[in-house]
């Protein structure tokens, strides 16, 4: 440590033995503070330092007023005794009380938390790259205050804060630059009164006292900065005052401030099928809107996926060897999981960029979106080709109406066909279109639902193909659960779910029966086989094909493909399956026996029936009596 | 209700107001939410 010892310059005060004195005092106060800092005070009494000028041949009364005369070197106090002393410095000045600062303090930062704020601050708002392409859209007319409703009944995930597309346009630009606050637009409307050349020309600071009351100091600051800078203003630069003056135009400070307001159109004489309708019009056009389904979106927040997670979901699918959904697949490939905010919008992005692939195939509904590829094996028989399934309720497409509400009943009742039967599906018929839903895009093909088993906890992939303007629809996929529950004749229930894509499926349990009932007996080349069965459901009579009922098809070969596809010869062959010979060169039938029998070779309803018998000229007769076809004819 | 003849058609302030919701929704919004943003914004 070194010690400064060089003696400060000070000139004392008062005549030549009082400067010695003051001179003699202050050497005399550095010495006892030798060892002491530049700014520590030195204290002494004041009794004995005279006392010790005295000795050294200082008059007293020079002593004392060599320290009351130089105040810039000394100072006065007491000490705790009450006694006079002096004190100095060592750098010759009075010491300055050193008073600790308490008046802001880290500890006191802490414990002691600001006021709540009446109303928190905004946060700051989140704004979206656009794209450039943009700019070019029409500045949109509307509100602004409309957007910031809190009461508005839909959850929309966002501060409802409206900006107008294009902000590059003048109207957008003043509308986004200056604030909303009232205040703050009458600032705005004294702003460019102000900064016009002629107000340049000739200040008139009887503008600020004309202002509105109460002045707010925004304006004040604005008014203020506009008058002192008249230098800046002076230079004759038009374009740039032009540009500030265009909103002097206006009369009114708010439309000044905003876009104006145009009323919207009036939707309350709307239904909402038409609102929809409008809207698809409006938006499915625009390549700024991503839209699946019913879920519309930015495109620009849709997330892209890679070629290697194209990749990877196609494996995945094709490795589970059934179609996924699109929640199985964000999670599973994308990592994604349901807690993630950005969950919704991955499930879309999903869906969105896979409609988009040629690779995938969507095949589900609204409430279940399934994904398949085009690899992935189809699922349900492959007994038969599915476009001759297709073709064999082509009499679908005629008899069901073009206007079916879908989903608007609840469940379904149907009895199993032979057909239905050995082929594992049901047919898509105008019941059935009323309890499934709609596809979901218009070039949606099949859609995959879950069909569960509550009687035997299974639940099963059912595939829905849509119909065609030349194939009916069909559901297949059902093989296992009629080989294991129920026969051909028995009645079972669809019902459906709040899932679009779910429906319970139950049939009506009963005590065992034993019959004899047909099968198509696969490994006798495909025959028709009479075989002791026995079944625990409930079934049709009229649907039951049993050996007693009609005993000459056991043995028989199914038709071949070409005498399936004409209806005339299906039901000639029908006929000499089960008619009787009424003795005149003609087979004699029932009404319901030719319906169960025929649905044996290919779907029939009992419409279509009829048409075909009154549209068979070798057949005749009617329900009461029968029908007879006439071979020989 | 509405003239059956007249077909509802979307002007380009609502067309605007639509895509100013959907640039700002964080989720995808469906076809009914964005009906009930237009019957909101019309009765005002």
């Amino acid at each position: 440590m070194s010690a400064e010892t060089e003696m400060p310059g000070i000139t004392f005060a008062g005549s030549g033995p009082i400067q010695k004195a003051a001179e003699r005092a202050f050497n005399v106060m550095r010495a006892h503070g030798m060892f002491m800092s530049d700014n520590a005070p030195i204290r002494v009494n004041k009794a004995e330092l005279v006392a010790f000028l005295t000795e050294s041949g200082i008059s007293a009364a020079d002593a004392e007023s060599a320290l009351s005369q130089n105040p810039e070197v000394f100072a006065f106090g007491t000490d705790p005794e009450g006694e006079a002393i002096v004190l100095t410095t060592r750098l010759g000045v009075p010491p300055v009380a050193v008073v600790e600062d308490v008046t802001h303090t880290m500890a006191n930062r802490f414990t002691t938390p600001l006021p709540k704020p009446d109303k928190p601050a905004a946060p700051a708002r989140e704004r979206v790259s656009v794209d450039p392409s943009w700019a070019t859209f029409t500045v949109p007319d509307f509100e602004i205050e409309e957007f910031e409703d809190d009461d508005f009944e839909i959850e929309i995930p966002f501060e409802a804060e409206i900006e107008p597309v294009a902000a590059s346009t003048p109207e957008a630009v003043e509308a986004e630059a200056i604030p909303e606050t009232p205040t703050n637009v009458e600032a705005s409307v004294v702003e460019p009164a102000e900064v016009t050349p002629e107000a340049v020309a000739t200040p008139e600071p009887d503008l600020v006292a004309s202002a509105p009351a109460p002045a707010p100091e925004v304006e004040d600051e604005i008014v203020e900065a506009a008058a002192e800078e008249p230098e800046v203003v002076a230079e004759p630069e038009p374009e740039p005052m032009a540009a500030v003056e265009t909103p002097v135009v206006e009369p009114d400070a708010k439309t000044a401030a905003r876009p104006s307001v145009r009323p919207s159109t009036d939707f309350s004489g709307f239904e909402d099928a038409e609102i929809a309708s409008a809207i698809e019009q409006g938006l499915d056009e625009d390549i700024h809107v991503a839209r699946f389904g019913q879920q519309w979106m930015s495109e620009d927040r849709v997330q892209r996926l890679s070629r290697g997670e194209l990749r990877r979901i196609r494996e995945y699918i094709e490795e589970q060897e059934q179609p996924l959904t699109d929640e199985a697949l964000v999670q599973d490939i994308l990592g994604v999981r349901a807690n993630n905010p950005d969950y919704a919008r991955m499930l879309f992005s999903t869906n969105f960029r896979l409609s988009r692939e040629r690779d995938f195939e969507f095949v589900g509904t609204n409430d279940q979106r399934f994904w398949s590829t085009t690899s992935l094996p189809a699922i349900g028989t492959d007994r038969r080709k599915h476009n001759d399934i297709g073709t064999d309720f082509r009499y679908l497409v005629d008899e069901v109406a073009s206007d079916i509400e879908h989903r608007s009943v609840e469940s379904v009742d149907h009895v199993v066909s032979f057909y239905e039967y050995t082929l594992g599906l049901l047919p898509y018929d105008a019941e059935m279109q009323e309890l499934l839903p709609a596809p979901l895009t218009a070039d949606q093909r099949t859609a995959v639902f879950t069909f569960e088993i509550p009687q035997t906890y299974t639940t099963y992939l059912v595939e829905l193909r849509y119909p065609t303007p030349n194939r009916g629809g069909f559901l297949l996929g059902l093989d296992d659960f009629y080989a294991d529950c129920v026969v051909p004749g028995a009645i079972i229930s669809i019902s459906a779910t709040e899932n679009d894509g779910h429906y319970k499926v139950e049939y009506l349990a009963a005590d065992d029966q034993d019959d004899r009932l047909l099968e198509l007996d696969d490994r006798r080349a495909g025959r028709y086989v009479f075989r002791p069965t026995t079944y625990s459901c409930v079934v049709d009579d009229k649907w039951l094909i049993n050996e007693d009922r009609f005993p000459n098809l056991g043995s028989d070969k199914p038709l071949a493909d070409k005498v399936r596809r004409r209806v005339d010869e299906v039901l000639k062959a029908t006929f000499e399956r089960i008619g009787l010979d009424d003795g005149e060169n003609g087979l004699l039938a029932s009404f319901e026996d030719l319906l169960a029998a025929v649905n044996i070779e290919r779907p029939f309803s009992e419409a279509a029936l009829r048409a075909a018998l009154e549209a068979d000229a070798s057949v005749s007769g009617d329900d009461a009596n029968g029908y007879t076809y006439v071979t020989g004819s | 209700m509405a003239d059956e003849n007249s077909t509802l058609r979307l002007t380009d302030d609502d067309i605007a107001f639509l895509l100013t919701m959907l640039r700002n929704a964080i989720s995808p919004l469906t076809t009914q939410e964005l009906i009930t943003a237009l019957r909101e914004r019309s009765s005002r």
